[in-house]
């Protein structure tokens, strides 16, 4: 089996539950299940947890993605209509009128509450929603109770001390042992591009730049800016407000909006929506709104790519300029990598941007192979 | 013949009761009494000793036998008679006095059960019968006390009215007939109609609490098939979905970049063990 099999699964994919045994590693010298009752299987999680999405891929061909917004009801009457203690994804988003909704990753890092919770003090709040969080991207990998499951989570590059603690406590009460790594390094590791790349994941609350030669990226390495998906929601927003003052939307639709019709560049199709006006849906032509609010993410990220080519060896700094590799939920903005290309010819005098060809999935992908590769007693001792 | 008539030709006993049906072995009737007075006792022994002679004598009657072939032939009839009459009474010998009580006492612990059972349901039943008496006797007599002061200014407002028609008439009995008539008839129709109003709100109540229950019931039908849906889907997650790998992995010597991926795992792993050593710490 390659090493790419286990990727390639789908939640309705059943098929690696015939697959055969894997053959064993001869390198980490240490094949033998851990002590313990469990010894019927191990079960590889990779996990991105994203500020927008939350996806997951296993090692039993099962791949899931949530939303990661967390929502419980506001009281006895919510619960009871709700029928349940805690809602999570596009269910708790459609229902956040009766709940108190936690989007626990702003900005890619623990936060406070965005609705229903005290805005500036509910750290504890936006723990808890993590952990369910966690919790439940893990039960939608359906592992068995008699597998150990080892999970590697894919984190901000740039997550403080205490976040990444946090999302540690979160994992361990579901998992066996957790490792956390950066999502840029785990999307080119995925890929198998370990040397002489740079890696743009762009996500809803960060963007990471990360450059990769050989090395585990060090601080100087990596680059994280909050020019990201959320930014361009908020850019779309104000452009519509400005300029179509009669239009409601919520800040759901508008990014509802930008994943349909997001793109950047001249060969654009018409965006025409229909918003409400005083109750009656009307249509707009957005077409120029969403070019210039998805526009808003290139400089920033070109800037940030030229910090890491200035900073690098003078010798191999057209290399890394001929590998940039784009990734996360943003880099699907159609036109965005002949954008940053043009830009970078702009501004660094050449480039070459490669689009990773499953956007949603690559650092969940990437975090698996981590977790694939990791020898036995690294496992063990992080227990 | 009519039912009627072939009953009264039975013979009955003084307390009416055929004769034929009067239970054998209750011990206080007097009609068993008179029965039993007809009968006669006989032992085995005497019954043995009265075949015997029997047979002699009728043997002796008919045939021309010496005593030895008599005594010989009065001895096997009796023995075949005893033989026959053990055979017979096995059936009845077969079941052991201690079963047989054990069984009655069964039954009877089984017939006081039910009796108790059934003696409890009587005393809720009666219960409830008292609780409804008591309810209806003073939703009665709050309904009499109600009918009486209504029916007192009703009273009043039709000798009222009636006062006026004679006040009114100026003698002409006529009138007066026709319009008392008119009175009376429209305070019957009144009447009626307060009764019907009443029974109808009767039945408004009962539909109400049928509705209520009929609610209840399948709001309770509800959470129950929910909580159905939950454990099968509770059942489907336990079971998971098995992974590939029946071991832990690791690095293969034949990877690509092995020695570059064994650093960074080894980097990896050490991340990860500062920041559980910094978090015990």
């Amino acid at each position: 089996m390659s090493d790419q099999d286990y990727n390639q699964g789908t939640t309705d994919d059943n098929s690696a539950n015939t697959a055969t045994e894997s053959t064993p590693s001869t390198s980490s010298g240490s094949q033998s299940s851990s002590p313990g009752k469990k010894e019927s299987g191990v079960l590889y999680l990779g996990i991105d947890l994203g500020t927008s999405r939350t996806s997951v891929t296993a090692s039993n061909g099962v791949r899931e993605t949530v939303a990661s917004f967390v929502g419980y009801p506001k009281d006895v009457v919510a619960k009871k209509l709700l029928k349940a203690d805690v809602l999570f994804g596009s269910d708790a988003i459609e229902k956040r009128l009766s709940l108190n909704l936690y989007r626990p990753l702003g900005e890619g890092v623990l936060k406070t509450s965005l609705e229903g919770g005290s805005e500036d003090g509910d750290y504890e709040g936006n723990v808890r929603a993590a952990k369910d969080l966690i919790a439940e991207i893990i039960r939608r990998a359906q592992p068995r109770k008699d597998e150990l499951v080892y999970a590697v989570i894919g984190c901000p590059a740039e997550a403080s001390f205490k976040n990444r603690e946090a999302i540690l406590d979160a994992a361990r009460a579901s998992v066996d042992s957790v490792m956390l790594c950066s999502e840029p390094f785990s999307v080119a590791y995925g890929l198998e591009m370990l040397d002489d790349v740079l890696v743009i994941d762009i996500g809803a609350g960060t963007t990471d730049l990360c450059r990769m030669h050989g090395t585990m990226p060090e601080e100087a390495d990596q680059v994280t800016m909050t020019w990201a998906g959320d930014s361009i929601d908020a850019e779309l927003t104000r452009l519509l407000q400005e300029r179509y003052p009669e239009a409601q939307f919520s800040i759901h639709m508008v990014k509802s909006i930008k994943e349909k019709f997001g793109a950047v560049g001249e060969l654009l199709d018409a965006a025409v929506v229909e918003l409400p006006v005083n109750g009656k849906p009307t249509p707009f032509d957005i077409t120029n709104e969403i070019r210039e609010a998805c526009q808003i993410i290139i400089g920033p990220i070109v800037e940030g790519l030229g910090k890491l080519v200035g900073s690098f060896d003078p010798e191999f700094q057209q290399k890394l300029k001929d590998r940039v590799l784009l990734a996360g939920g943003g880099s699907q903005i159609k036109g965005l990598d002949k954008a940053i290309e043009a830009e970078m010819h702009r501004i660094l005098g050449s480039g070459h941007v490669i689009r990773v060809e499953e956007p949603m999935y690559g650092g969940a992908n990437g975090a698996l192979k981590i977790a694939h590769d990791m020898p036995a007693e690294y496992w063990e001792q992080l227990k | 013949m009519k039912v009627s008539e072939q009953m009264s030709k039975i013979p009955r006993g003084d307390d009416g009761v055929p004769e034929d049906e009067v239970p054998k072995g209750a011990p206080e009737d007097d009609t068993v009494q008179q029965h039993a007075r007809k009968l006669n006792l006989v032992g085995s022994s005497q019954l043995t000793k009265a075949v015997a002679e029997s047979v002699r004598e009728g043997l002796r009657d008919q045939f021309e036998l010496t005593q030895a072939q008599l005594n010989a032939a009065v001895r096997a009839v009796g023995s075949r008679l005893m033989l026959r009459l053990k055979a017979q009474s096995k059936a009845v010998r077969g079941v052991p006095k201690a079963a047989f009580l054990k069984e009655v006492q069964a039954d009877k612990d089984r017939i006081d059960a039910a009796r108790e059972t059934a003696k409890r349901e009587l005393d809720a039943m009666l219960e409830k019968l008292k609780l409804g008496q008591e309810q209806n006797s003073l939703r009665e007599a709050e309904l009499v006390r109600e009918s009486q002061a209504t029916g007192q200014v009703e009273d009043e407002q039709l000798a009222g009215r009636i006062a006026a028609i004679f006040a009114s008439s100026d003698g002409d009995s006529a009138k007066i007939r026709e319009k008392i008539t008119e009175l009376a008839l429209g305070s019957m129709q009144g009447q009626r109609e307060k009764s019907i109003d009443a029974q109808m709100a009767e039945h408004r109540d009962q539909v109400d609490g049928f509705e209520r229950r009929i609610a209840k019931l399948t709001n309770s039908l509800e959470l129950t098939e929910e909580e159905l849906k939950k454990m099968a889907k509770a059942k489907n997650i336990d079971l998971g979905v098995g992974s590939i790998y029946r071991s832990v992995q690791g690095l293969s010597g034949e990877d690509n970049d092995y020695e570059t991926k064994k650093e960074l795992m080894s980097s990896i792993f050490a991340a990860n063990l500062a920041l559980q050593k910094g978090k015990t710490a």
